[in-house]
């Protein structure tokens, strides 16, 4: 589960302008939750037009999981 | 299309995470690639703003082998890399034992694969020209001879016939090997039509 965190946080980085900002949180609840946190004004180049770049992570994280579960990946918005 | 629709502009809305229905982008290039190829010019990446991590000069295929080698290593390190240029393709492969596991549903993984390899390119290089192409275990390959099959029965039935053919709807991708095994057929020609999910070739006779 770190290892898929690990590889989510590596997409996320690879399309946002500041990696440094990047974290992810992971839990099992049942389903995998993934809480993705990028610098502000950041999400839409997580998200892509019309979600395309945020799907493309799931599918690319959904083969990577040995045991397929559900998964669910979340932009959250840094508290100010 | 409109006219007006300009890589600047598409780059822009593509970064603003506008979840409205867009142009999709890669319909954009694929028709790029069949008309309007050598008119477009990329916008001189000094006038972008470097990014974080991203050694400056880094070519188009560097980024992209950068990317895929750090994909690579967190899910299957076992597999192999190559990567190539090809004129205006970026061009990978991926082999070895599980490589097959990569493709998806009709090619839907390496489909994602290759929309983050590009989004990553276009934030590194922002060379709009540029496609990324990625193949894992001589999946695209294989598709892309098909396709070509396809393109070539179609082809003599509408000259044989006088009739235009169309073709079941296709994803961008693959009209466009379509229309450039047909390019040089001195007895069709070629457009896509209708929209959307519906979008598909029309081969002509001349």
């Amino acid at each position: 589960m770190a290892e898929l965190a690990d590889l989510v946080e590596y997409l996320v980085a690879s399309v946002v302008d500041d990696p440094s900002q990047v974290r992810v949180s992971v839990r099992r609840d049942p389903e995998l939750h993934f809480k993705v946190q990028v610098a502000p004004g950041e999400e839409g180049r997580v998200i892509g037009r019309s979600g395309r770049v945020i799907q493309a992570i799931r599918t690319v994280v959904r083969v990577a999981d040995p045991n397929h579960r559900r998964l669910r990946i979340d932009l959250v918005t840094p508290e100010r | 299309m409109p006219a007006s629709f300009l890589p600047s502009q598409l780059r822009r809305v593509y970064y603003t995470g506008n979840v409205e229905k867009k142009t999709n982008l890669d319909e954009y290039l694929a028709d790029l690639g069949i008309s309007e190829g050598g008119e477009v010019e990329a916008e001189p990446a000094a006038t972008l703003p470097a990014a974080e991590g991203v050694l400056p000069g880094q070519s188009p295929e560097q980024v992209v082998r950068a990317f895929l080698e750090g994909l690579l290593r967190r899910i299957k390190p076992s597999l192999q890399l190559s990567v190539h240029t090809r004129g205006d393709t970026i061009a990978a492969e991926i082999e070895g034992s599980g490589a097959a596991s990569l493709i998806g549903k009709e090619g839907r993984t390496l489909a994602a694969i290759e929309l983050l390899a590009y989004t990553r390119l276009m934030r590194d290089c922002a060379r709009t020209e540029l496609r990324v192409q990625v193949d894992a275990a001589g999946y695209r390959r294989r598709h892309e001879e098909q396709l070509a099959e396809l393109a070539q029965r179609s082809a003599v039935q509408a000259m044989k016939s006088g009739e235009a053919v169309h073709l079941a709807p296709q994803p961008p991708g693959d009209r466009r090997i379509i229309h450039l095994v047909l390019k040089e057929s001195p007895g069709v020609s070629t457009e896509s039509e209708g929209e959307g999910e519906n979008r598909h070739v029309v081969i002509h006779p001349k």
